[in-house]
């Protein structure tokens, strides 16, 4: 173990941990970021399928690393579920960038929807007139496309987007007009995508390959392309690659004293630190506070009132699709994105007579070209497999001769007591620790939020493409969409943190990914993610310049 | 989301947006190399077993009004993924399996699985596919190891001159808006 500190160590190099890495080394702190990945290489930045979405480019091994599941009381299994990356941008470098805000009243959600009996809400402790100006920090400073001002149920916004929307295929047009005929509001998805030159970054090409991959010309606005580099360009910030923390020491005043880490050649190694930010991931940053075990905290890191790792959400997902034929050997007609959404079912007046007041967002677009996993998707009929002279027929017919366009529903994932994170009692990753252990227990107002979008969803597809039109899921989830873990709250009896992410037990420990988050929106989260961070970050800056760190 | 039992033997699906998904092999491993049993000419095959191989890829994609799987260099992908150590975990399992796949043609009409008429190879998959719990996994294995030789990048060796690509019509890089219509 060596002598090494310094003033501030960031585990994770994503969403949450990116901010605080730039603010706080452009405040003159010194500043080094653990991450368990590796950057990726500029030939690694390419549209090979079998590369980088089936071997493991940009997650971890499971034989090595894995995480396990279990539904309820049932059987805990091995899975990749539940990671989000492995490596320096964390999931920024795959995500698809769908940059929503979350809106003013899932800030108060526990108010808004009274006691929901079985979930596990609470209202945060900051209001979203909080959060407003580190969104449009986000917005700004990384390069967000949308447009303001374009629907009804906009959140608040003290400025447009920086840039304007990606071009759209001229379906987009029978969207809004089928919307408008059903009393809808379909406005242009917002995208962490820059549409003209942005700080040495070139803008989209259109190639549609934004989701699992890096873009290699970096127009989708990863944190490795967008505020590392500008941290790392301060001189004050370390990028310290294929390093995994494993242990927060804690020192006899009751602070954490810094970081165990992993390194490189798998030798354990000790880093000093003033002030310890955890940003891994809702399920990694629990894993890892679970497993710093003390005399003062034997039940895990900050830790005393038991609720590290509980209130785990995820984002529900439901999906449906709609057939457009085109003639074979065509090019693809129009534009790759569509670019549509709606928030119509956001958040309603009063509730259904299913109980759903919060459902959430729908997300209409191309279905993603990756045709690898084109071809898998229509060589399963049902539980059926297709192969043979059907499949190729099928491929002509469906791939090749039509155009399929999706919705994706994000709904509200409740909080409950049955979903959380802890220490697989059996299972250990290949380095002799424990791993996350899933456990789901889902709300069942969450399939219903989710069937009220996909019946919406559905009313749309039908309207374009009337017969072609089916739905897939009404009960799925998006667990690379992370929350909970270490709820944020004034009430140290019911929270981890307090309103600035900092642990009520432990005063220079911090938590800067999903995990503070009591509900998770109905969309996906990064963008709320990334704005936390910023106000996070600015506290801490401020303890910073006081030498209060 | 694919995770029920009969797939997460071979990879666990992510879903990720849009149709985006991470799958990976569960049983991938990456620190051991492999021992090759091929002979040359093949990284992972021996001569025998390649011609099955390639027989049993193209009932999966057989040729017709366009290119089948031999056409497409599928057994070539098949033969380079397996030598990857990121395929260690399925090596041998795939190996046994088209080991047996020719015993049952042995059994069956004395022949190798190659030399069968494609009727007759298409009996022993169909019933393959419903068949022991090998043989299930066999064909699973060979489902997924085909599609990715048929419409992956080409520079691992299947989807020759992009021509899996064009049967789905699938085009690779940047579309230039404005050019269609």
């Amino acid at each position: 173990m060596g002598t090494e500190s310094v003033d501030v160590v960031v585990v994770g190099s994503g969403a949450g941990g990116s901010p605080v890495a730039l603010v706080l080394a452009r405040a003159g702190a010194r500043v080094v970021v653990l991450e368990k990945g590796r950057n990726l290489r500029p030939e690694e930045k390419i549209h090979d399928e079998i590369k980088v979405c089936r071997r493991n480019l940009l997650v971890p091994y499971v034989a090595d690393e894995p995480h396990t599941i279990r539904y309820g009381n049932g059987p805990a299994h091995r899975t990749a579920e539940g990671w989000t990356a492995n490596v320096v941008g964390g999931a920024t470098v795959h995500f698809s960038g769908y940059f929503f805000r979350m809106h003013p009243v899932d800030m108060r959600l526990r108010t808004a929807l009274g006691a929901v009996p079985g979930a596990t809400l609470a209202d945060w402790p900051i209001s979203y007139d909080d959060m407003e100006p580190h969104y449009r920090r986000v917005e700004q400073e990384i390069g967000i496309s949308g447009r303001w001002k374009s629907h009804p149920f906009e959140e608040p916004r003290s400025a447009d987007y920086p840039f304007p929307p990606l071009l759209e295929d001229p379906i987009a047009l029978k969207i809004d007009e089928a919307g408008r005929k059903l009393g809808l509001h379909p406005f242009p998805t917002p995208r962490a995508i820059v549409t003209a030159p942005f700080q040495g970054r070139a803008p989209c090409m259109y190639c549609a390959l934004c989701a699992d991959y890096a873009c290699e010309v970096d127009a989708k606005s990863s944190t490795a392309v967008s505020l590392l580099p500008a941290a790392v360009a301060t001189g004050r910030c370390e990028i310290r690659i294929r390093s995994m923390a494993t242990e927060i020491p804690i020192g006899p005043d009751g602070r954490v004293t810094g970081v165990v880490y992993r390194d490189a050649n798998g030798v354990n190694q000790f880093i000093g630190a003033r002030c310890v930010v955890l940003a891994c991931s809702s399920v990694e940053s629990a894993r890892l506070l679970l497993s710093s075990r003390s005399s003062r905290f034997s039940s895990g890191l900050g830790n005393s009132n038991g609720l590290v790792g509980k209130n785990l959400t995820f984002s529900g997902l439901g999906k449906g699709q709609a057939r457009f034929d085109r003639p074979r050997g065509a090019p693809l007609s129009g534009f790759p994105f569509v670019q549509r959404s709606l928030q119509d079912l956001y958040f309603l007046e009063k509730a259904t007579a299913d109980g759903v007041q919060k459902a959430g967002t729908l997300l209409f677009d191309w279905a993603h070209p990756n045709p690898i996993l084109t071809a898998e998707r229509l060589s399963r009929s049902g539980d059926n497999i297709v192969w043979g002279k059907r499949l190729k027929e099928r491929l002509r017919r469906e791939a090749a001769g039509a155009r399929s366009l999706h919705f994706e529903a994000f709904s509200e994932y409740l909080p409950t007591a049955g979903t959380y994170v802890d220490l697989d009692p059996d299972v250990k990753d290949r380095w002799g620790a424990p791993v996350a252990r899933l456990t789901v227990g889902r709300h069942p107002l969450d399939v219903k939020a989710t069937r009220l979008l996909v019946d919406k969803g559905m009313e749309v597809l039908r309207a374009l493409a009337p017969g072609d039109a089916r739905e897939e899921t009404v009960n799925g989830a998006t667990k690379f969409l992370q929350g909970g873990t270490c709820r944020f709250g004034a009430d140290p009896a019911t929270s981890v943190t307090d309103k600035n992410c900092r642990f009520h037990e432990v005063p220079n420990l911090y938590v800067t990914d999903g995990s503070f988050l009591p509900n998770g929106g109905g969309i996906p989260i990064t963008l709320t993610i990334l704005a936390n961070s910023f106000r996070v970050a600015e506290h801490l800056s401020a303890r910073f310049r006081g030498a209060d760190l | 989301m694919a995770t029920g039992s009969r797939r997460t033997f071979l990879q666990t699906v992510v879903y990720t947006g849009v149709g985006g998904y991470l799958a990976i092999a569960t049983g991938a491993c990456r620190r051991t190399s492999l021992r090759n049993q091929s002979e040359p000419g093949h990284a992972f095959f021996t001569e025998a077993e390649y011609a099955t191989v390639a027989a049993a890829c193209e009932r999966i994609l057989p040729r017709d009004e366009d290119p089948g799987a031999i056409d497409l260099g599928v057994p070539v992908y098949v033969d380079r993924a397996l030598a990857h150590d990121d395929y260690l975990h399925w090596a041998d399992r795939f190996r046994k399996g088209v080991q047996a796949l020719d015993a049952e043609a042995q059994s069956r009409a004395g022949k190798a699985f190659h030399d069968l008429a494609a009727d007759a190879q298409d009996d022993i998959v169909e019933d393959w596919e419903s068949g022991s719990a090998e043989q299930q996994e066999f064909f699973r294995m060979l489902m997924h190891l085909t599609l990715e030789g048929a419409f992956g990048d080409p520079s691992h060796g299947g989807n020759k001159d992009g021509l899996g690509w064009r049967l789905i019509g699938f085009a690779p890089g940047p579309p230039m808006p404005g050019m269609h219509h």
